[in-house]
């Protein structure tokens, strides 16, 4: 259908629009302000503040208010942004707001500029500065689509969180959220876990040591290794578990395991056994941060995990929040390069089309140097990886981390030849768990590293830019 | 067993003590019009043959065989149906615009998720006669062009839900649904949706958004939902009293049907009526009757010769509609003038010993639970208006309290989302309308009228009157009363928690314990004089 351009009024100007577009859109191309605290362009309007509230005059001469970010514009129709019942009404909205998050210099500012100092309302709580606009949760599953929070209970009691109040499994760390979060409300970051420059600077402060490198993170030391574990590539990550259980640096690991055919769970490993099984790279993302609930539950105090970065973003920020009620809690986190993660039902799908092969069957996955390689067999099969695109999990490319910047120690293929890993050792538990651990080092090729570092972070502001659009960050 | 008429089992109406031999010459049904519920205590609901024999169907059959779709249409149109979920929408008028709707495939929906205080109107119907509303369903799918409907049942009403289930299976044994109904060519699927026990899911947008499989919170409707409903297709939702009347528009024709009631407001109306008159339960009348005849010639009056106070229509939607305003006719229109609604059909007698500060904030607190908490008028003005009015009946309001409430319901009428929020303020500005005087008495002299409001209440044993027979000492569950046989009874005003046991199991004889509210408690008298000597009172009465 051909859009159809009608004519209305706002304020008493005449104004040409698309039909369908919202009147807030049309207001504010020629000019006119309209206040908004739940609307930003890139996601669906939403019209939980109503602050934006207009008046309009419609076809049959019927006065009302209506929301003007979801609104459709109609042929002559006649909007009046700034009338007495509108300004009244915001008035009173914005107290109501105040009421509710007194001290949030957002909704303080706002209300001023409607003549509201201090809320004549009842305050329930001071501290409290969630408006409740939902911007967090649309851009969690509109843009991102992971679906990680969303509004739970209703009336006075709703909130956002993630399922159940626990760690939330789903969260990638990507801190779109806390982007767009007009109130800077700290609340959605008890079970999820937004990671913003700030908050990496302040891990980086509190568990990391070296010099910091701006495209794969604080370090000490970079090289290539090769172990007698016969694993992914250099087969340093299992070698370095089964270290750090022999030295007891740790009582229990969370590691990804394949349970029927390729598809993967986080299990517990407390044993050298169990970690052995979980040796060799699966390029799935698993449900992970509740075991770690689990486990400290389970009252265990020293624990590995081996993780991605948006995994890693995730236990740094579980770490802080233990910390402050068990100070003798220590997690050791073993990071993984990460490009992008698959959804496993999409790649055995992807992989049954491109290769003609059974992902389930398959004795050995790998990504190296541009290829997605299957073994099946003991025979190989390989496609690009680009083509396996439809196979990415939701929000990868929103993930601006290739080296797991945040963990103690990363490792990874790219940068090092054929049966080796990259190691990249980032603090002093790192060092520890390198200690006594006999390993034939090669030769590091930093800028294949620094290469698709660039890369992934370039595809993430370039997958954020239109969030950011009409964000104040 | 001589056939004849056993007098003595005669229902006697309590009232004017007159025994009826039919159901028509009692009172409470004399004055109705159940063409809707008559056939309720004839039929079971498991029986479509019940249904059919008393001429389920017929519609059905001559809507197929011996009209068009749109004759259908303009038949309902004609008659002049409104819905009868509360807003009270020209029926026709919303079918037109969904079979006029861009959009295949379309949808007819059957609204069942009552959930007013006390209404049970909905599911008396469903429970009771699913079939006729199975049957208003498919006439109105045929009529808009519809294959498939919802039936939304809340979960908490299982046999409304088990039988309509059962409906549907007997239904499309019969050929009365499914593929080629009655032969005519005209297909029709229906489905049962269980609700999960929110009240905002009655709200027309919001259920949908349920059926979706979505979290039922309502959504814009600047375009509507009768055009862009359930997976933005095309959709008629209406309540279930509303298909249920379709047959009988069919079948008896729109100008039958328009002849009943007032000229705004045709048919009839089924009302639960509850609180504090003599004959409760579901009435149904024409439209247009007054307050007064629903109240004292169906109702039978208030109960224990008390003094009428007020009448809620339309739960938490509506208002309380004062004594001044019983000769007012109950339709649409009147009931809206007067700021309540017709809503589903809630009705709540009250008498003399109701608070109606304490109404509003009961109606305040339940939409504060049962609101979405999607947008802020509703969500927080409500948190904000139930706390003014838990301070008010608390003894702690405050000039300037009752404006502050205005501002409120005036912001949440204008801005809200939907309408649970739009009408939310309709019982608290009724009763500060109407009832200014109570809203006063409890701000500016801490003083309950009805004494109900616990705070600001205190009760009190009339030494003149106690006739010491200890059943209030011996009831109290906390101990606060005081005294033995023979001796005057007092209340520990410290420790009375104002249960109000003391004043319930008081003997009507006595009448000694009693409620005071605004004025000083008298001091206990004195130990020496709580002594009754024999004879002297209540006892030798």
């Amino acid at each position: 259908m051909e859009a159809k351009e009608v004519t209305l009024k706002i304020d008493g100007k005449e104004v040409k629009a698309t039909e369908g577009a919202s009147i807030l859109e049309v207001a504010r191309k020629v000019g006119i302000e309209i206040p908004t605290l739940c609307y930003i362009s890139s996601l669906s309007p939403f019209g939980s503040c109503r602050v934006c509230s207009v008046e309009i005059t419609d076809a049959r001469g019927r006065k009302k208010v209506v929301t003007s970010c979801n609104y459709p514009v109609k042929d002559g129709l006649v909007v009046f942004t700034k009338s007495e019942k509108v300004l009244k009404t915001r008035k009173l909205l914005l107290e109501l707001l105040l009421a509710r998050c007194p001290k949030v210099k957002k909704i303080q500012d706002l209300a001023r500029e409607y003549g509201v100092e201090k809320p004549r309302f009842w305050i329930e709580d001071v501290e409290e500065d969630c408006i409740l606009c939902g911007l967090c949760t649309r851009v969690c599953e509109e843009r991102i689509g992971v679906y990680a929070i969303n509004f739970a209970n209703r009336g006075v009691e709703r909130e956002v969180t993630a399922p159940y109040h626990s760690f939330s499994d789903d969260c990638i760390g990507c801190g779109a959220c806390a982007i767009v979060c007009p109130t800077n409300s700290r609340r959605i970051q008890v079970n999820t876990y937004p990671t913003l420059s700030e908050d990496i600077e302040k891990i980086e402060q509190q568990f990391l040591k070296g010099t910091k490198d701006e495209n794969f993170g604080v370090y000490s030391d970079v090289f290539a290794a090769k172990s007698s574990v016969d694993g992914q590539d250099g087969g340093v990550a299992t070698a370095l578990l089964v270290s750090g259980m022999q030295r007891d640096l740790f009582d229990a690991a969370i590691v990804v395991q394949r349970t029927d055919g390729y598809n993967s769970e986080a299990i517990i490993a407390e044993n050298i056994d169990d970690i052995m099984k979980a040796k060799g790279t699966k390029y799935l993302r698993v449900k992970m941060m509740s075991k770690l609930g689990d486990l400290i539950d389970k009252g265990k105090k020293k624990i590995a995990v081996v993780a991605t970065a948006c995994e890693v973003r995730a236990a740094r920020k579980i770490q802080k929040i233990l910390l402050k009620e068990f100070p003798d809690v220590e997690i050791t986190i073993i990071g993984l390069f990460c490009f992008e993660a698959f959804d496993y039902e999409k790649l055995k799908e992807e992989t049954q089309r491109l290769l003609g092969v059974d992902l389930d069957r398959a004795e050995k996955t790998q990504i190296h140097k541009g290829k997605y390689i299957v073994q099946v067999d003991g025979k190989e099969y390989s496609c690009k990886v680009r083509d396996l695109h439809k196979a990415v999990e939701k929000g990868c490319v929103y993930c601006d981390d290739f080296t797991a910047k945040l963990a103690d120690i990363s490792v990874g293929s790219v940068g090092s030849p054929d049966g080796y890993s990259t190691v990249i050792v980032r603090s002093d538990a790192g060092k520890r768990l390198l200690e006594k651990l006999d390993l034939s080092k090669g030769d590091v090729n930093i800028e294949e590293v620094t290469k698709l570092a660039i890369f992934k972070k370039q595809r993430a502001a370039k997958n954020f830019a239109p969030i950011l659009q009409d964000v104040q960050v | 067993m001589n056939k004849e008429v056993v007098e003595r089992l005669f229902y006697v109406d309590p009232i004017t003590g007159k025994a009826a031999r039919n159901l028509s010459e009692i009172p409470f049904y004399k004055y109705q019009n159940r063409l809707l519920l008559d056939s309720n205590a004839r039929v079971d609901p498991k029986k479509i043959e019940d249904y059919i024999a008393l001429g389920g169907y017929k519609a059905l059959a001559k809507a197929l065989y011996e009209m068009t779709s749109e004759q259908v249409l303009e038949e309902v149109k004609k008659s002049n149906l409104r819905g009868r979920g509360g807003g009270g929408f020209p029926t026709g008028r919303k079918w037109e615009s969904t079979r006029n709707a861009e959009g295949e495939p379309k949808y007819v929906i059957v609204n069942c998720d009552e959930g007013d205080p006390g209404a049970f109107m909905n599911r008396a119907l469903m429970e009771g006669n699913p079939h006729s509303i199975l049957e208003g369903l498919i006439i109105g799918a045929y009529a808009i062009g519809s294959n498939e409907g919802f039936i939304y049942v809340r979960q908490e009403y299982p046999l409304a839900v088990e039988n309509m289930q059962f409906a549907l299976e007997q239904a499309e044994k019969y050929g009365l649904l499914g593929h080629n109904i009655l032969g005519s060519g005209f297909d029709f699927k229906v489905k049962i949706h269980k609700g999960a026990g929110a009240f905002v899911s009655g709200e027309s947008s919001a259920l949908m958004t349920a059926i979706e499989g979505k979290v039922g919170e309502p959504r814009p409707k600047y375009v509507h939902t009768s055009e862009k409903g359930v997976w933005d297709k095309p959709s008629a939702l209406n309540n279930v009293e509303t298909w249920a009347n379709i047959p009988l528009i069919i079948n008896n024709g729109a100008e039958w049907f328009a002849s009943i009631g007032t000229e705004g407001s045709t048919g009839t109306k089924i009302f639960a009526l509850a609180g504090k008159v003599n004959n409760t339960g579901l009435v149904e009348v024409p439209m247009g009757m007054t307050l007064r005849d629903i109240v004292y010639k169906i109702g039978g009056g208030i109960r224990n010769d008390k003094k009428f106070k007020g009448v809620q229509t339309g739960g938490p939607s509506g208002g309380v509609i004062p004594e001044q305003h019983l000769d007012s006719p109950v339709d649409f229109d009147e009931l809206a003038k007067l700021g309540s609604i017709m809503g589903s059909g809630g009705m709540i007698v009250m008498d003399e010993d109701t608070c109606m500060v304490d109404v509003a904030r009961y109606f305040v607190n339940f939409l504060c639970d049962e609101s979405c908490g999607k947008c802020v008028p509703c969500r927080e003005g409500l948190k904000q208006a139930r706390k003014i009015l838990d301070d008010i009946v608390a003894g702690k309001g405050k000039e300037g309290d009752v404006e502050k409430l205005k501002e409120i319901a005036e912001a949440t009428s204008a801005a809200a989302l939907c309408a649970l929020g739009q009408t939310a303020a309709n019982p608290m500005l009724t009763t500060i309308r109407y009832f200014n005087d109570e809203y006063e008495a409890h701000i500016k002299e801490k003083w309950c009228p009805a004494l109900v409001c616990k705070n600001l209440i205190s009760y009190y044993i009339d030494p003149a009157k106690c006739a010491a027979c200890t059943l209030c000492f011996r009831n109290c569950p906390v101990s606060a009363v005081k005294g033995e046989r023979g001796k005057i009874h007092i209340i520990d005003q410290a420790k009375c928690t104002k249960c109000g046991t003391c004043f319930d199991v008081c003997p009507p004889a006595f009448r000694a314990v009693q409620k005071l509210s605004g004025e000083p408690v008298p001091p206990p008298i004195p130990e020496e004089k709580r002594w009754i000597k024999k004879g002297e009172k209540g006892a030798a009465n």
